[in-house]
């Protein structure tokens, strides 16, 4: 606005010191929600990234002989953004929804403040490899139900026996469509990274 | 979108990414761009030297990070490029002194290591999220 000449200024000024940057990774089965989750809280709309990688693979060809192969397939993955005061930008990365990339996680989760494990009770056994991950590796994470229709099918204390959660582990209901319930997750995860730095 | 930044070989068809990645970054493969967090912000220097010979790709990145900071996921995203192939793209324009790289993420240390979680950092964030 016309009335408000500094803020270019202010903008430019402002360019020159970067953001400090933190992350949060979004864990979960595939079409648990993450996409969703991350875009109702992101300023920005959820972004698409893929990694190309090769895959190496044992074939027998035609003449009876094992050959290798190597194939080039790409994992996607979305990721979202919150600019917080204080020149803080919080970046939300959903990790690829197929075990078999679980590899890739060390990327994402590298310097990250800790982990929201989704879950959907009809397919517990999705999350598995991320709750095995993130245990193995001493990252905060907290393991959020995603309730679909806003009703949750399951008791808290039957979804913590079946995952085998340790009672550390906070466990919560969440709607991944819902802002503040989004925002009450993400919260859960900061402060236990607080904790554990007692 | 602009067509000098579509990536070479391309038609019109945006979403038909024909291209392949070892094309773009002229036979170079991650090697030190490896350690380049996800994470990581870009900004073209303003002092920067002339664009011209540049590929329309490194073009593109500097366009996209001369506005503000840009990870190098977002890049990744918006120039539709995969992220090993933005990650040699943007340590060769850093080499080359068109753009700065700014990150605290750590590299080649293991995931467990969690140094660069600070208290005081955890609390701005917190107060940053119930603020929304």
């Amino acid at each position: 606005m016309a009335s408000q000449p500094s803020e270019a200024a202010v903008a430019n000024s402002a360019a020159h010191v970067a953001p400090t940057v933190v992350k949060i990774v979004i864990a979960g089965g595939f079409a648990v929600g993450k996409t969703t989750f991350i875009g109702s809280i992101s300023d920005i709309d959820p972004l698409n990234t893929e990694a190309a990688m090769t895959e190496h693979s044992v074939g027998v060809d035609d003449a009876g002989g094992i050959t290798e192969r190597k194939t080039h397939t790409t994992v996607a993955m979305d990721f979202g953004r919150i600019a917080l005061p204080g020149s803080l930008w919080l970046y939300l990365f959903g990790t690829p929804g197929q075990d078999r990339f679980l590899f890739m996680w060390d990327d994402l989760v590298r310097g990250a403040i800790g982990a929201v494990v989704l879950v959907d009770t009809e397919r517990l056994d999705q999350c598995f490899p991320a709750v095995d991950y993130f245990e193995g590796r001493s990252i905060p994470f907290i393991v959020a139900v995603n309730c679909f229709d806003g009703v949750a099918r399951h008791q808290l204390d039957d979804v913590r026996e079946a995952l085998g959660l340790s009672a550390e582990v906070p466990l919560i209901y969440t709607d991944a469509r819902d802002r503040a319930a989004t925002k009450q997750a993400l919260i859960a995860v900061v402060q236990l990274a607080m904790e554990r730095l007692k | 979108m602009n067509d000098d930044f579509a990536p070479s070989g391309l038609d019109n068809d945006n979403d038909a990414y024909t291209v392949r990645p070892y094309a773009v970054t002229g036979g170079r493969v991650a090697g030190e761009a490896d350690g380049l967090a996800l994470e990581a912000l870009v900004a073209t220097r303003t002092d920067g030297k002339p664009q011209k010979g540049l590929t329309p790709e490194k073009k593109k990145i500097l366009h996209l990070a001369a506005e503000d900071f840009i990870s190098v996921a977002e890049l990744s995203a918006h120039c539709k490029l995969p992220l090993g192939v933005v990650r040699v793209l943007v340590t060769d324009l850093a080499e080359n002194e068109y753009l700065t790289i700014h990150t605290t993420t750590p590299v080649n240390v293991p995931v467990e290591d969690r140094s660069g979680i600070t208290r005081s950092l955890l609390e701005s964030v917190l107060d940053g999220i119930a603020a929304l």
